[in-house]
């Protein structure tokens, strides 16, 4: 894995690649009616396969804007964003949204799992989406369930869960279907150190396993630092690049 | 004070009460008002759903009220000036004939003031007339004669302009005719037409003009020739004499009939005791009778609204369920804050009284489209249409639905509004996801204590008074109420299964459980209402209790196709989580369909029984004839012959004559009925023709029974209406009587007879005492051969009811009149299924409930799961995968309440024609097209009520969706 600093790599990364992203002066703009708000502001941005960073800003400096634009699950206002080497703009909502089935896992900080699915049943819903066989997709489901350590609780319904189980299970979810990507949003905001810092080195031993793309929004300079690149946001644009001290 | 005072004192009471409270706190009615504004769409619908019930009852008063609009004018243009008719029996019962002398003696007294409450009188004389037009040679023998006083007519002749005709050259043969007379024998002014009085004196009239069919012209609705008063005398052979007195009340056209009782008073007074005269206020009682009849409708459309009672009942929980639900936060906060319990009560309470007055007030006038739909139907089943009308209605009728509507859905707002705001405080401030906390124990508990109470309770009213309802409902509470008892021990699956199962099972009563362990009860309209309820509810409960392996099932029969399996699983999770909520929406939609069902296949019932009621009445025979003179041997021959000749060759195969004569029957411990008495011929009781429902137990066949009355003379078999129907405890003829019975009879003439009953035949079309031809005229001088049977060959290419119709020409001079069984059978039975159908639209109206309910759900579904919509979409759902998510999930919840209807409607129409009597004269057919298309509609209409909402969550733009706004 490389942690050379990444900044200059725009034209080299723009290379097909596995789980690569390239952002070239993404603006986005919300119009409201009264008034616009610019939440990004041109912001350049390149992952390579296999990357782990982590974005982090204050509140409102458009990380969350970002993490949706670079997963294809918002419009941009200009710019474009390259997804190993096709630009997200060619793609239509169809194709956006196979593509997410396909190659794309998200873990978000709430509201994360379908309420009325007991969690093998959240976990496999991927699979299934991709038309895997149910049984197979089943026995899939509790494997990374067990990895995760949540074997046990694989029929219980998400409201039986605590917060830092359900999230457990979100991170199955995102990962069962080996996806190239995955974005996170806050993925340990409402646990208390100890299971953050579980949760970041379930996720960072994804990462180097099966060279899984991380991008993770957090405000927790604790689980930023375990990332290979970290990016401060402010206002809109991005700020500085910098690989964290190694823990 | 009057119903819609009570009721609307009863409304202001509430309002009052409510206004009060609101005045109070006002921040509570604002909150209220704000969530209806904030979301109009949605208000809409609630009001929509909740209004349909309010329609129901204002559409069945206003029909009502516009049927008796119809058949009052019909009584009024049939009546024109009369209100009293003035008549005279003979020591035999008969019409007799009376002098005119009578009528000048009333018209006197009219003159001398000492009659205040008439105004007109005059003397008239009809009779029976058979007429046959010379130039088109078209007959028709139900006609009558009228011969009224030329220069002192009560009503007067019109023309057809309306305008009252020149009647001076109206003497001896020179008539004014009817438009119905003129229709039937296709007649125009200076036409001859040869008739035939009921002695059988033949006669030549002349068609001086053709009057309309207004006044005295519209009399009782017959086809007359109107004649003066003593050519009438004349031909009938009653100089001097008249057989009614047309009196007319003081006071307008139509308004004399109120003084209807004293004018009678005034006529006893003038008029003498000997004859028997008989005072019939024609008006009065027909303007009664239309109310009654009105009413009646009225009322069974009311009973019938229940059902869309009920489903709005459960609109109205199943919004604020799920009001609660969304607010549960809400609600939360503010009981931390210090919110009563009550002020949730009272914030939900101010939201329903806005839907309840909506409701009720755009539902009384909805209720006028409903009424039109009724009207029409009404007016194509009684005359193909023809007849015209406008819709008539009493603002009370309106003020009442609209009160009764309001009060009802408030009653059940109240109650869902105490319910939801003390069901949630619990969960909202514990915040766990329903286990089975104490409260929810006791509260299934205290459920199922009431079960078996209210079980027991009916259950011995079932015994003790034989009431139908109390036997079905009794055991099916007990079974429920046992279960939740049950079910604090073990988990809800097995029992409530067990118990539910059960209810199904013994309300539909395959073996005749309930008539073993009670006996047999009666039960009314009311138990269409109760086995509906407990049908529904009991299949229903079924199902939500095994839910999980009905969707198994579905899965694996359904969920092979890979690409749908995701679809799929979200689409049933939802539903199966909000347990409460799909039942609610399952029973609304199972409920309506159920009835709409039962409807169907009444009306199915009623088609399929043609041919063996045919074949039950007719005896064999395609076609009766009945004549007002006895028709001699050899003119019937030569006269069927005749017949033969124009129709073809053999149509007709064979005939019998019966004879008919005048009886009074005196059944012990009944009232005495005039019943007349038939005398088969040897023939018709030797080959057994008619069957027997019931018979002595010493005949080991009908034919036994039948040949019996050939050698005793003393023993009789009755016709089949007089035996109770199975629809309660009266019977057709209003006597009861059964095999074994003696009964008298007597004639005319004072003789009588006692004799046995050992049989009881399967038709009731002709009533009467059957014995032999060789009895009747022995004991009966005055019967007389003129009911005739006959079998047709069936000829390619002749229908019988052109035999028929060539007889009645043949035998014009006789006043034959025929009838073809089968097209009468056929005719009734069409009637009575185009009422059954008409029933099946007005239910079907309650749809809209559950449609409603439906829409409601989805528009609040996609609100509630945003999130998860933005979850779904991020991890690869298409966009028309959460589109069809939506509506499969709509679909399920439709479609199950269609099917639950459907089965539980089939289940209860099985029992219906298995125990009430359809069995023996129809076929269970069931009219696949039809249901087919109601499902159809009420899936399809679902369907598009619930697209758009779907497609709006379809439509959210997955970063949106993902945001936590509301
Ligand atoms: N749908 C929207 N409509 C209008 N403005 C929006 C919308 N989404 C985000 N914004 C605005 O864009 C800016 C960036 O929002 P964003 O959610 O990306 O911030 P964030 O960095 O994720 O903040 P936080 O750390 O609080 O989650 C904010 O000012 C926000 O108000
Ligand atoms: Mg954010």
């Amino acid at each position: 894995m490389s942690r050379e600093k990444a900044s200059g790599g725009l034209e080299k990364a723009s290379a097909p690649a596995k789980g690569a992203i390239v952002a070239k002066q993404v603006v986005k703009t919300y119009d409201t009616g009264k008034v616009k708000v610019e939440a990004l502001r041109g912001v350049d941005l390149s992952v390579k396969e296999g990357d782990m960073i982590a974005i982090m800003g204050p509140s409102g400096c458009g990380k969350t804007t970002l993490l949706n634009c670079l997963s294809g699950l918002d419009d941009l206002s200009g710019g474009e964003i390259y997804i190993n080497g096709k630009p997200l703009s060619g793609m239509n909502d169809r194709e956006r949204t196979r593509y997410r089935a396909e190659k794309i896992g998200f873990i978000f900080q709430a509201y994360n799992l379908l309420p009325v699915l007991t969690s093998a049943e959240n976990v496999e819903l991927p699979l299934l989406l991709a038309g895997k066989n149910p049984k197979e997709a089943r026995k899939l489901a509790l494997e990374a369930l067990r990895s995760v350590g949540l074997e046990e609780w694989s029929a219980h319904k998400p409201s039986e869960l605590s917060g830092g189980q359900q999230q457990r299970v979100t991170i199955a979810r995102s990962f069962v279907n080996r996806p190239e990507i995955v974005f996170g949003d806050e993925p340990t905001g409402n646990l208390d150190s100890e299971s953050s810092k579980d949760i970041m080195g379930l996720l960072k031993k994804l990462n180097k396993e099966n060279k899984q793309t991380f991008i993770i929004v957090t405000h927790d300079y604790t689980v930023g630092r375990m990332a290979d690149k970290i990016v401060m946001m402010k206002d809109g644009l991005i700020e500085k690049e910098f690989v964290p001290a190694p823990y | 004070m009057n119903g819609l005072q009570q009721l609307a004192v009863l409304v202001a009471i509430v309002l009052v009460v409510v206004g009060i409270l609101a005045a109070r706190r006002r921040v509570f009615a604002r909150m209220a008002i704000r969530s209806i504004l904030r979301r109009k769409k949605y208000s809409v619908i609630v009001v929509c759903g909740l209004l349909i019930a309010t329609a129901m009852i204002s559409g069945s008063l206003v029909a009502g009220d516009t049927l008796d609009y119809i058949i009052a004018r019909e009584v009024m243009t049939n009546t024109d000036e009369v209100d009293i008719v003035v008549s005279a029996l003979n020591e035999t019962g008969d019409e007799a004939y009376f002098n005119y002398t009578f009528v000048s003696q009333v018209a006197a007294s009219i003159g001398a003031g000492t009659s205040p409450h008439m105004d007109k009188v005059s003397g008239a004389l009809r009779g029976y007339l058979a007429v046959k037009n010379l130039r088109t040679g078209l007959t028709f023998s139900q006609g009558g004669i009228f011969g009224f006083e030329v220069g002192a007519t009560v009503n007067p002749l019109l023309d057809s302009d309306g305008v009252p005709a020149k009647i001076e050259d109206v003497s001896g043969g020179v008539a004014v005719i009817n438009s119905r007379l003129a229709d039937e024998v296709d007649a125009q002014a200076g036409d001859t037409l040869a008739g035939i009085t009921d002695n059988g004196f033949p006669v030549m009239i002349t068609v001086s003009w053709v009057a309309k069919d207004t006044g005295l012209a519209n009399w009782d609705g017959s086809a007359y020739a109107f004649v003066d008063l003593s050519y009438a005398q004349s031909i009938i052979g009653q100089p001097g004499m008249i057989n009614r007195i047309d009196v007319s009340c003081a006071g307008s056209k139509s308004s004399g009939y109120k003084v209807t009782d004293q004018a009678i008073a005034e006529l006893q007074q003038q008029l003498p005791a000997d004859p028997d005269f008989q005072y019939d206020a024609i008006k009065a009682d027909g303007l009664e009778e239309a109310k009654a009849v009105s009413d009646m409708m009225s009322q069974l459309l009311v009973l019938m609204s229940s059902f869309a009672i009920i489903a709005g009942a459960a609109l109205i929980v199943n919004i604020f369920v799920m009001l609660a639900e969304e607010r549960k936060t809400e609600m939360g906060i503010s009981r931390a804050i210090g919110m009563q319990r009550g002020d949730l009560t009272q914030t939900f309470m101010y939201e329903g009284v806005v839907y309840a007055l909506a409701a009720a007030g755009v539902g009384a006038f909805a209720g006028l489209g409903i009424a039109m739909v009724v009207m029409s139907g009404t007016a194509t089943i009684i005359s193909d249409g023809g007849l015209q009308f406008t819709l008539n209605w009493d603002w009370a009728s309106l003020g009442i639905a609209a009160c009764a509507g309001f009060l009802i859905t408030m009653l059940t707002v109240v109650v869902a509004s105490w319910r939801v705001s003390k069901l949630n405080i619990v969960r909202a401030i514990r915040d766990i996801p329903e286990p089975v906390s104490v409260r929810t124990a006791r509260r299934y508990l205290a459920l199922g204590i009431a079960g078996i109470v209210f079980g027991v309770v009916a259950s011995i009213i079932g015994a003790a008074q034989d009431e139908a309802w109390g036997v079905s409902a009794g055991p099916s509470l007990m079974a429920l109420g046992v279960a939740l008892l049950l079910a604090r021990f073990v988990s809800f699956r097995v029992p409530l299964s067990v118990a539910s199962a059960f209810v199904v099972f013994y309300v539909l009563d395959p073996f005749n459980v309930a008539g073993l362990i009670f006996g047999p009860s009666e039960g009314g309209m009311e138990m269409f209402l109760v086995s509906g309820l407990l049908l529904v509810s009991g299949c229903v409960i079924l199902v939500m209790v095994n839910s999980d392996f009905l969707l198994n099932g579905l899965m694996a029969s359904f969920g092979r196709k890979r690409s749908l399996l995701p679809v799929f699983k979200v689409a049933t999770s939802y539903p199966m989580n909000k347990k409460f909520r799909t039942g609610l929406s399952i029973f609304m939609f199972a409920l309506i369909m159920f009835t709409v069902i039962v409807m169907a296949m009444i009306a199915s019932f009623q088609r399929e029984s043609v041919e063996k009621t045919t074949q039950q009445l007719s005896g064999g025979y395609e076609i009766l004839g009945f004549s007002m003179l006895e028709i001699p041997a050899s003119n019937l021959t030569v006269g069927l012959e005749l017949v033969n000749e124009s129709v073809g060759a053999g149509a007709i195969m064979s005939y019998d004559i019966a004879a008919e004569g005048p009886a009074t029957l005196i059944a012990p411990g009944q009232d005495e009925f005039d019943y007349p008495m038939i005398g088969f011929s040897d023939r018709m009781i030797s080959e057994a023709k008619y069957t027997l429902m019931r018979r002595a137990p010493q005949y080991s066949s009908d034919i036994d029974a039948w040949n019996a009355l050939l050698e005793d003379h003393s023993l009789v078999i009755m016709d089949g209406s007089v035996i109770p129907s199975q629809f309660g405890p009266t019977t057709f003829s209003g006597v009861s009587l059964d095999v074994g019975d003696v009964v008298t009879i007597r004639t005319p003439l004072g003789t009588e007879a006692n004799v046995t009953i050992v049989g009881i035949m399967d038709q009731y079309f002709i009533s009467g005492v059957f014995c032999s031809h060789e009895f009747l005229h022995a004991i009966n001088p005055l019967a007389k051969d003129t009911l005739l049977y006959f079998e047709t060959s069936h000829l390619p290419g002749v229908a019988d009811s052109d035999v028929s119709k060539r007889m009645e020409q043949v035998f014009v001079e006789y006043g034959l009149t025929t009838m073809v069984v089968r097209d009468t059978v056929e005719e009734v039975m069409t009637m009575v299924a185009s009422v059954m159908q008409l029933m099946e639209i007005f239910l079907g109206m309650g749809l809209i409930v559950g449609i409603a309910g439906l829409g409601i759900i989805t528009i609040r579904n996609v609100a509630e799961r945003r999130q998860e919509i933005g979850v779904m979409r991020a991890i690869g759902y298409q966009r028309d995968m959460i589109l069809k998510a939506f509506l499969l999930e709509t679909s399920f919840t439709s479609l199950l309440g269609i099917i639950v209807g459907t089965l539980m409607g089939l289940g209860i129409s099985y029992t219906i024609f298995e125990w009430g009597g359809f069995a023996k004269m129809s076929e269970f057919v069931i009219p696949w097209g039809e249901i087919l298309i109601v499902f159809a509609i009420a899936f399809v209409i679902t369907l598009a009520a619930t697209l758009p909402p779907s497609r709006k969550a379809a439509r959210l733009a997955p970063a949106e969706a993902l945001r936590r706004v509301d």
